[in-house]
């Protein structure tokens, strides 16, 4: 598995086959992507369906919108998907607008415990980084 | 008079089993109920406390599921925990804190939850 391709997605740790089949099915997945010299950033994928369901669980509850940092919409929300927006998405320069920081493994923010993330999954069989 | 123990008059205890009849059939692919961070749940920055829109997976049709262990239907979910259909696929739905918990407190009542083993698919 090549994982040496820049920027690579990061999976929340302890991402394997059944995580990758369960967040098609969620239709989100928070991860980071980290550039060449080690500058990460928080993303988001939703795809519409979800991103509706949310934006509903949201207004009922009183909050005028549904946001998260790095929001990215897929049509489905796969592996090859993530990567092949973030690839793209790095080209554009999408990523300059984007607060990079540094690449601790165990993010810590305020007190909040945030997931590891990781950039190969636990189980052989699917190939993580993006291709070009 | 001594006493001679027989079915007829030893002690035993009803076991109560729960309630199923209003829990929809659903399915889990797996015995494990452990929810990953950012993959099932998140945490809300503001509070420190999950957040009850997100959950693990459960699936009303049991063939998405078993290529990962099995089919195994959820008999009891306790008080705490709702379940909600997320997603593109109407058979998904996801196990979420009812109300905003900690990851620990969320983890307990996952744990109090009960999976047939028996009749798995």
């Amino acid at each position: 598995m090549n994982t040496d391709n820049y920027p690579r997605v990061l999976f929340p740790e302890g991402f394997d086959e059944r995580s990758a089949f369960e967040c098609s099915m969620k239709g989100w997945l928070s991860a980071q992507v980290e550039s060449e010299s080690g500058e990460r950033y928080s993303i988001y994928f939703s795809d519409p369906v979800r991103l509706q369901q949310d934006l509903d669980d949201q207004v009922r509850r009183g909050v005028p919108c549904f946001a998260e940092p790095g929001l990215i919409v897929l049509p489905e929300v796969t592996i090859e998907a993530a990567q092949n927006a973030v690839q793209f998405l790095w080209r554009e320069g999408f990523f300059k607008h984007l607060r990079a920081y540094g690449g601790d493994k165990s993010e810590t923010t305020d007190g909040v415990f945030v997931p590891t993330f990781i950039a190969s999954i636990e189980q052989p069989g699917v190939e993580l980084t993006a291709s070009d | 008079m001594e006493r001679t123990p027989s079915l007829l008059t030893c002690d035993y205890f009803i076991v109560k089993l729960p309630d199923t009849s209003n829990v929809q059939a659903l399915f889990r692919g797996e015995i494990d109920l452990i929810p990953r961070l950012g993959v099932d749940v998140l945490i809300d920055p503001n509070t420190g406390l999950l957040r009850t829109d997100r959950g693990i997976s459960l699936f009303s049709d049991p063939a998405k599921v078993e290529r990962f262990g099995g089919a195994y239907r959820v008999e009891f979910i306790p008080e705490g925990l709702k379940t909600e259909q997320r997603g593109r696929d109407t058979s998904h739905y996801e196990l979420m804190p009812a109300a905003p918990m900690t990851y620990e407190q969320y983890v307990e009542l996952l744990a109090q939850v009960v999976l047939d083993l028996d009749k798995g698919e």
